[in-house]
């Protein structure tokens, strides 16, 4: 734990209240690589049809409406990439009226590997061999709330449904992650987990990068528990999960947090996937200060988008409106912080001055740029081999 | 434009050199009633020279400040606001910490020509070598020619002493004006650490380094160890001085490595000359100290 910081500026609170965006005019579904098309241009769809398909793997419609076609305006990750244009009817229609598990912990293992992939549930893979389980609910950057607010919301819903896989994929520990700081919800968690005994709710100090998948592994297993295998999920996975072992309800919505400094107050928005990010900030957002930059997922590890014509994604957990640090980059003063914090045991200084250098094992966590006196930009040079 | 920065530590190197400034007030404020109110009183010196150790700490502070302004604003022509310029670099620093280990005896005209010379050629020398090293030996070497060089005040100088280790700890021995009291070296040094602002690596390795040296050297020669170990302001120079971050090393292994090599080189040269040993020491080893940090992690992973 020497090698984290704790941040301890972490801006304006935000309040319980989920902000909703659920009717944007058009929605902009990015065609992942090997997808096909499922639906034609101009035909009609209800709200989570098939619209694009891989063998087994579906992407679901959002919303009802026309089918517009295919557009490469807008980007994911500055990258532009093909996206299908649905024009919103606002009808929210479904075609199928979907049942309800009741007891979703006596699910049967294969079908509900089967039913979470079908509905696209969960994203990672859940056919790997593993001995424990680990359930982040801690945010991956400090200025985001996304995991604390659907904890908050749907603690009895995220246990039930860790409590389900724990029965089904009977793993010898399953440990729910949570921030000691993030008092509310270890408060609520701690109320109800006595009824769950197969989980194990473990706090974790509130200090950065422990949100990222190996660090917080590494925290809380040991090395013959990790060579066992773990499967890593975080909260949001448990409650698509959730949904769709209760009403095989796919992946159509999300909750965002919307932050910075460039707007009047952070909050949770519930936003549907394909939403492009200027509708948010046009519709959801108060803006007091124009000289912002759009960031996606952190201010400390995000990355800040070329223009505003991004789209919600499968992978999109917050947007900040934030302006920029005007510090000017010094001369390095070797005081050896970035090293000595880096989380993965990497050299950054190093890297800097060494083309070459390998720096495979970054994760991107940003803490070297974060903590560096003289204000070196090191996410600059630690990007740069990924790319190539 | 995709890595814009948006939050940073409040770590800067205006907080960094503050806070190891600060943590040496107090010994500052000692050396000020060793070397000044004390001697005043007992009417060694006039009212005048009670305050010529802080005329030394505050005229080195000032001289530094001033080199800064110089750089930044007339060569580089940065146009930031004055308490960035003050602290873009630890000029500051370097000239107040070289003002404690200095004799109290030193010539003010020849000392502040030195400081802002070397200080200002410092600048652009792209952090080579230790500077506060040269600048001490560069003085040494002045003073010693010009009427020899000494660290007892007018009072030490009157008497024979023979002092305890009591006497160490809370700073009765002679020394430099502000770096005698070690009770208050080690809360700063303590207090540094917890904040995290010393390379405290370099300071345990290089202290245990020479200790066992010279304990070893003290079988064969019957040398005082304590006598060596605290006079001559070795705990405040390997705690201070070797530690200034530019010139030092910054990996783990490395600030190990870089402490045992100025202690054992401290000990070598302690026997032909102590007060000058820690010093061709540290501007030896920074010379060295990014071979260092490389070779020796190379060297560990092979």
């Amino acid at each position: 734990m020497n090698n984290m910081v704790s941040i301890k500026e972490k801006g304006k609170t935000i309040d319980n209240n989920v902000v909703n965006f659920l009717n944007p005019n058009y929605l902009y579904i990015p065609i992942k690589e090997g997808y096909n098309l499922s639906v034609k241009t101009n035909s009609i769809i209800n709200k989570e049809d098939i619209l694009l398909h891989n063998n087994e793997d579906y992407i679901y419609s959002p919303v009802s409406g026309i089918v517009l076609g295919k557009t490469n305006s807008m980007k994911v990750s500055n990258n532009l990439t093909n996206c299908i244009v649905i024009e919103n009817d606002f009808k929210e229609h479904v075609k199928v009226r979907k049942f309800a598990n009741k007891y979703i912990n006596e699910i049967d293992k294969e079908k509900m590997i089967e039913q979470i992939k079908k509905y696209n549930g969960c994203l990672k893979d859940l056919n790997i061999e593993f001995k424990h389980i680990v359930i982040n609910g801690i945010d991956r950057d400090p200025y985001e709330k996304t995991y604390s607010f659907i904890i908050n919301k749907y603690n009895s819903k995220i246990l039930e449904t860790i409590d389900a896989l724990a029965t089904i994929f009977n793993p010898t520990s399953t440990v729910l992650a949570v921030n000691n700081n993030d008092s509310l919800n270890v408060i609520n968690l701690s109320n109800n987990i006595g009824t769950y005994p197969n989980i194990k709710q473990k706090l974790v100090p509130d200090i950065y990068p422990i949100g990222f998948k190996d660090v917080l592994i590494k925290n809380i297993f040991n090395k013959r528990e990790i060579n066992e295998g773990v499967l890593y999920l975080n909260v949001e996975d448990i409650y698509n999960i959730y949904n769709v072992l209760k009403r095989n309800k796919p992946i159509t919505e999300k909750l965002i947090t919307i932050g910075g400094n460039a707007i009047e107050k952070p909050f949770v928005l519930n936003v549907k996937i394909g939403t492009s990010i200027a509708d948010i900030i046009k519709n959801c957002c108060k803006v007091i200060d124009d000289k912002y930059f759009c960031v996606i997922n952190g201010l400390i590890a995000g990355r800040t988008l070329d223009s505003l014509n991004g789209v919600v994604d499968f992978d999109t957990r917050s947007i900040f409106l934030n302006t920029k640090d005007s510090e000017s980059e010094k001369k390095c003063i070797n005081c050896g912080l970035c090293n000595m914090k880096c989380p993965v045991g990497l050299n950054p200084k190093r890297i800097r001055e060494h083309k070459n250098a390998d720096r495979s094992k970054c994760i991107h966590c940003g803490l070297c740029t974060y903590i560096c006196p003289s204000k070196i930009n090191f996410k600059k040079y630690l990007e740069k081999q990924d790319r190539k | 434009m995709n890595n814009n920065i948006y939050v940073r530590s409040s770590k800067s190197i205006f907080s960094i050199s503050l806070t190891r400034m600060l943590f040496i007030v107090p010994m500052i404020l000692y050396g000020f009633y060793k070397n000044g109110i004390y001697l005043y009183q007992n009417n060694y010196i006039s009212l005048f020279n009670m305050f010529r150790p802080l005329i030394i700490i505050f005229g080195s502070a000032v001289i530094g400040a001033l080199i800064n302004i110089i750089y930044e604003i007339f060569i580089k022509k940065n146009k930031d606001k004055l308490i960035n310029i003050l602290f873009s670099s630890f000029t500051i620093e370097y000239a107040v910490l070289i003002a404690c280990v200095m004799s109290i005896n030193v010539n003010l005209l020849i000392y502040f020509s030195i400081l802002f010379i070397l200080l200002f050629i410092s600048k652009f020398l792209n952090n080579r070598i230790n500077i506060m090293a040269i600048i001490f030996l560069v003085i040494y070497a002045i003073s010693y020619f010009t009427g020899g060089f000494s660290f007892a005040n007018n009072y030490e100088n009157s008497k024979v002493f023979s002092y305890t280790l009591m006497d160490y700890f809370i700073g009765r021995d002679s020394g430099g004006i502000a770096s005698t009291h070690i009770i208050f070296l080690s809360l700063a040094i303590f207090g540094l650490f917890i904040t995290n602002n010393n390379k405290t690596d370099i300071t345990l390795s290089s202290i245990v380094t020479f200790v066992i040296l010279m304990t070893l050297v003290s079988v064969f020669n019957h040398v005082d160890v304590i006598k060596v170990i605290f006079n001559n302001n070795i705990p405040f120079i390997f705690s201070l001085i070797a530690t200034d971050s530019v010139t030092s090393c910054y990996t783990g292994k490395g600030m190990i490595t870089f402490g045992i090599l100025i202690g054992v080189i401290t000990a070598l040269i302690s026997i032909v000359n102590p007060i000058i040993a820690p010093y061709i020491a540290i501007a030896i080893a920074s010379l060295f100290n990014v071979l260092i940090d490389k070779y020796v992690n190379i060297l560990i992973k092979k």
